[in-house]
């Protein structure tokens, strides 16, 4: 296994998703990590949002965590040998109204992340576009769906019953422009 | 009103504060409300911690609102419009602090 210093995100993310695991902890990868793992860095996020999927004891994580040296920051947990750093929103894992049921277990090397599945991650990301009008987060919903090969289709209901079909049609043409492109 | 569920009564007031006028900065909650300072940016970290509320930097103020992508945003929304509706009119009328443009100089 590599040090952490010369861990990339996906490996970084599988490293800790397995150790938090170890510690009997129950977490999904979430947020721009999962785009930049879907899409091989086009997208580079610094940032592991790992969301609890029940109650966790946020002192204990501090504890644990500090066993492999990552060490509390703020709001957040920074490792002196990388620039990536955990963060932990707070739960539950959803994406808009919906509760996220499906964990995608992602193999990198020997490690498995626990993640977002594609189309999860593409609905995270338009969340983002939909509530706040981010259009960088409707680019990564785009690099993702291209990448992963998810169908604008794929989260039209989805996107329906977030009352967001506006938002969706842009969604989806924007999708076509750069698959013709 | 719902001081069962928020554990306190000044949590209330901040949400409802923030429910009647939209994004707000600590200073200007704790001023109408005539809180400490310290109180409300405690109460609104504890709120942004648990996903109820989101902050954003528009010039050196943070403002606060509820977090359109928290899941029960929607049933937290009705359940404050519908706890505010019981609240006697004099004291709905502590909340309201004017949102509509004003321009420079202009009497009040």
């Amino acid at each position: 296994m590599k040090i952490i210093k010369d861990m990339n995100i996906a490996e970084l993310a599988g490293y800790i998703s397995d150790y938090l695991e170890s510690k009997n902890y129950s977490f999904i990868l979430s947020g721009g990590s999962c785009v930049s793992i879907y899409t091989d860095n086009k997208y580079h996020s610094y940032d592991l949002d790992f969301i609890a999927k029940n109650s966790v004891n946020h002192k204990k994580i501090e504890t644990d965590l500090l066993e492999i040296g990552f060490k509390k920051d703020g709001k957040y947990y920074k490792h002196p040998d990388t620039d990536y750093f955990i963060d932990f929103p707070a739960p539950p894992p959803a994406v808009g109204n919906e509760p996220i049921r499906a964990v995608n277990h992602y193999k990198i090397g020997e490690a498995t992340i626990r993640m977002l599945t594609p189309e999860d991650c593409i609905k995270d990301r338009l969340c983002a576009f939909f509530y706040w009008d981010d259009k960088q987060a409707l680019q990564q919903a785009i690099m993702v769906a291209m990448d992963c090969n998810v169908k604008p289709e794929a989260v039209k209901e989805w996107a329906q019953k977030e009352g967001e079909t506006e938002k969706f049609d842009i969604f989806k043409k924007e999708y076509k422009l750069k698959k013709n492109a | 009103m719902l001081e069962g569920l928020f554990s306190n009564s000044i949590k209330e007031k901040i949400l409802f504060f923030i429910l009647q006028n939209g994004p707000s900065y600590p200073n200007e909650i704790a001023t109408i409300l005539d809180l400490t300072l310290f109180n409300v940016q405690k109460h609104l970290k504890q709120s942004e911690d648990t996903g109820v509320l989101v902050s954003h930097l528009k010039g050196k103020v943070r403002l606060y609102e509820f977090n359109k992508r928290y899941p029960f945003n929607r049933e937290l929304d009705a359940l404050l419009q519908k706890a505010f509706s019981f609240l006697p009119d004099e004291e709905k009328a502590m909340y309201y602090i004017r949102r509509r443009p004003r321009k420079p100089g202009k009497a009040i």
